[in-house]
């Protein structure tokens, strides 16, 4: 997986979300909201190829957080960031 | 040349320099910017932007930009690296990145592509050029939305934003109705109108918004869609309604960041500019923490009127 280019991170009244930042995403009208943990994930990412197992390893090395949760929960935030469409 | 004629050679020298920069250079303020359009096509006067006559000042200095206004009769040959299209009202804009970073935005007919207007600007729109060619249709309009384009990106990093909704001046107070095209934000202006005692009509498509010391305020502006409606005042804003089309009359408060998803739509913006689109962004952030901002779905009828209208200001 990778984050779509032209995607950036923000802070909008008090939350971080992920918005559109380029020409080619002008009609991504939508802003994703972000908690701390994702956000911080979304930063680490920026522009290298990821899987699950990638994210689990940033959440662990951040977090305390045992492996398998981290693992799960990763499993789960790349099926939502696909969703939204900000990942590909 | 004798002294007395090198004198009056250069009085009248002088003479003609000011009447020019008296003819042909207006002064405007809108929502408290100074904006200066300099026309230079001998067909395009004052007359052409009749909107702009309760903004006229005479003094003044220019704090947001600058339009010269041509009449451009060979197609320009700087095109610049294209960025993207869109349309608007069966119009097509295409915007392009000069060589010196600014822009040029390139409004022409699909029916009749022959001939466009073009505007050029500088990096931040504290500068442009209007050059102006085709069918004095496609011409006023092209005038008209260079100016909003200008308008918007040289403000942006101003804390002051055109907002694209219809607004209701009620008890000192403005209330601005949003959604997409169609959605029914001047009939849902015509609703309060009607039904709700003491109000009026402060702008019905463009107004611009500012936020001053922690306030949010919204003027009435040359630019009001199909209803002319051209009002030189302002009002704090008393509440912000985004309104869907629904089989029912149902109002819901939101706030952060769903505040803020409910503002963005309306407001154009060049997200591929950082410059811009920081500047738009933190404003509606803003916004979204000032004022109460809702959504409401609805019908077109009184009732959905007096359910904003209660909601908003109880």
């Amino acid at each position: 997986m990778k984050e779509k280019k032209g995607f950036g991170l923000r802070n909008i009244a008090g939350q971080m979300v992920v918005v559109a930042q380029s020409a080619e995403n002008i009609n991504f009208g939508k802003v994703i909201a972000m908690n701390n943990s994702s956000a911080y994930l979304w930063e680490a990412l920026e522009g290298k190829e990821f899987d699950a197992q990638t994210m689990a390893d940033l959440l662990t090395q951040k977090y305390a957080v045992e492996a398998e949760k981290a693992l799960a929960d990763s499993q789960k935030l790349i099926e939502a960031w696909k969703n939204a469409g900000i990942i590909e | 040349m004798s002294r007395k004629k090198t004198i009056f050679a250069t009085i009248y020298h002088l003479c003609f320099i000011i009447t020019i920069l008296i003819l042909e250079t207006l002064l405007y303020c809108v929502a408290g910017h100074t904006l200066e359009i300099s026309l230079q096509d001998p067909q395009i006067t004052e007359e052409w932007i009749p909107s702009f006559s309760p903004f006229k000042i005479t003094n003044g200095v220019k704090d947001l930009f600058s339009l010269t206004i041509l009449a451009g009769e060979e197609p320009s040959e700087e095109e610049g690296s294209f960025v993207t299209d869109f349309n608007v009202d069966g119009m097509l804009f295409q915007v392009y990145r000069r060589p010196n970073n600014g822009y040029r935005y390139k409004i022409s007919n699909p029916k009749a592509p022959e001939s466009w207007c073009d505007l050029l600007s500088n990096e931040d729109f504290s500068e442009g050029t209007a050059i102006m060619r085709g069918e004095n249709q496609l011409k006023h309009y092209s005038l008209n939305n260079f100016l909003m384009l200008m308008y918007g990106f040289s403000s942006a990093t101003k804390e002051t934003l055109l907002f694209h909704s219809s607004v209701i001046e009620k008890d000192g107070k403005g209330y601005l109705f949003l959604g997409k095209s169609g959605t029914g934000k001047s009939t849902h202006s015509r609703l309060w109108l009607e039904n709700i005692p003491n109000t009026s009509l402060l702008n019905d498509d463009n107004p611009v918004i500012r936020v001053i010391d922690g306030k949010a305020f919204v003027y009435g502006s040359p630019w009001s869609g199909k209803t002319p409606c051209y009002k030189n005042r302002m009002v704090e804003i008393g509440g912000i309604v985004r309104l869907k089309q629904y089989p029912a009359n149902i109002i819901e408060k939101q706030t952060g960041v769903k505040a803020y998803a409910a503002l963005l739509p309306s407001i154009s913006n060049m997200i591929w500019d950082k410059r811009v689109s920081h500047g738009i962004s933190d404003t509606i952030s803003s916004l979204a923490t000032i004022c109460q901002v809702y959504q409401l779905q609805c019908l077109p009828n009184a009732e959905a009127a007096e359910l904003s209208y209660n909601t908003l200001t109880k």
